[in-house]
């Protein structure tokens, strides 16, 4: 029995659907309403979070070492800091986007700089890019490590501060990570003429050697060990005379360092 | 009559649990799109660009699921949606399985690159199995208590002669 007017005479089964059916619909119009906001959030989501890191000034960091030599060798994709013939030498193999390589320039990045300035310590930064497709988009390790020895061969002395600049204020894995035009406008903050690593990324003057270089270390027996991913190349890395060395020994700079 | 309250019962129980899973999972991956995308990406499927919107709206959906689920609204519909994004996700895991990429899914945060050793492909598809089979049942018999689609209808809960 219905109360409802009935417009399809007799059939109480054919009321019966008519009033599931209008239910059905409110229903149905609710769910495609619900889901279609939530997409549209998405969306609006993803449009801002591009916007907003694309706005941003990469922060300069002045490094403490920005007087010692600098020299850079481009076909291997190594900057060494430091000046020849220091009693150590380390090779760091670093890569921008990775986070713990961020975590290890906060801890020990002074220290680094310290028993560089003394003449203590030479440095080989290897910039590699094996997280190039952990960004959004994918490319921001090779587009970092290429600026990086970009700067290094426009202007040595302002390597190391664009090298903690890119440290200091990290880009999040998974996130953007700057684009060319921020990675020059760094570089011209700290003196590099204008334009110069903007042309560098997009003739991709230094990605085949940022590239042979990590596929050089990921078969390098020497610098495999347990990883996040399982075992093999990772980064950080840092390696002196031949060996791995255990970076989460706090003491692992001073041991090799001569007392003064 | 009894047999049918029972039913509601475990009809309402399978339409809550199903509204927590996708509630906590789109909660947790809408506060880390990052890792949200870092996730999407180890699947190795979809292009780049496409990556990052699937990435961003994923949790959005996965919550709109959630509050229909949570209020009952349109039950039978968003149940099969949610088999359909089930049956997506269990594609995604057996493709990284077969393929032998070493992923975590990221279904309740996380995901990525993991060692070969650290993967748990068997458990990620029969749990997505389960919430599978909580779906099913709400396509079956989405009628619950407690639910917006019980309200929606004019008549009296209790119908003589309702096949569901």
């Amino acid at each position: 029995m219905s109360a409802r007017p009935n417009r399809t005479p007799g059939g109480a089964r054919v009321s019966a659907a008519r009033r599931r059916g209008g239910s059905g619909t409110i229903a149905g119009v609710a769910v495609v309403l619900v889901v279609a906001a939530a997409i549209v959030i998405g969306l609006v989501v993803h449009a801002h979070r591009t916007d907003t890191a694309a706005q941003a000034t990469i922060p300069v960091v002045h490094s403490g070492d920005a007087a010692a030599p600098v020299s850079v060798d481009p076909q291997a994709a190594v900057v060494t800091v430091g000046a020849p013939g220091a009693p150590v030498t380390l090779d760091v193999y670093e890569d921008f986007l990775c986070p713990v390589c961020g975590q290890f320039e906060q801890v020990y990045g002074d220290q680094v700089r310290q028993a560089v300035t003394a003449g203590d310590l030479d440095v080989r930064y290897h910039v590699v890019d094996l997280l190039d497709d952990r960004s959004d988009p994918p490319g921001y390790s090779l587009a970092a490590a290429s600026a990086a020895l970009a700067v290094a061969e426009t202007d040595p002395g302002a390597f190391t501060s664009f090298h903690d600049s890119l440290y200091g204020t990290q880009p999040t894995e998974g996130g953007r990570g700057y684009d060319a035009s921020q990675l020059d406008a760094l570089a011209t903050a700290l003196g590099v003429p204008k334009g110069r690593v903007a042309d560098a990324l997009s003739a991709h003057t230094y990605d085949a050697a940022v590239q042979a270089s990590l596929q050089k270390a990921a078969v390098d027996p020497t610098l495999q060990q347990n990883t996040s991913a399982g075992s093999g190349f990772g980064t950080p890395t840092v390696v002196y005379d031949g060996r791995l060395l255990d970076i989460t020994n706090p003491d692992w700079l001073s041991a090799l360092l001569p007392r003064h | 009559m009894e047999r049918g309250r029972i039913l509601d019962v475990i009809g309402t129980l399978a339409r809550l649990g199903l509204a927590a899973v996708w509630l906590v999972s789109g909660a947790i991956k809408a506060l880390d799109p990052d890792q949200t995308y870092i996730a999407v990406r180890a699947y190795d499927v979809l292009p780049a660009d496409v990556v990052s919107v699937v990435a961003t709206v994923l949790p959005f959906l996965e919550l709109a699921i959630g509050v229909l689920l949570l209020v009952g609204l349109g039950t039978r519909a968003v149940a099969a949606l949610s088999a359909l994004v089930l049956v997506v996700f269990i594609a995604g895991v057996v493709q990284a399985w077969a393929r032998g990429l070493s992923i975590d899914c990221g279904c309740f945060g996380g995901g990525g690159q993991v060692a070969p050793d650290a993967t748990a492909y068997g458990t990620e598809v029969l749990r997505d199995l389960g919430f599978l089979l909580l779906a099913g049942w709400l396509i079956v018999r989405p009628r619950t208590l407690f639910a917006l689609d019980g309200r929606l209808e004019s008549r009296p809960p209790v119908r003589s002669g309702e096949r569901n």
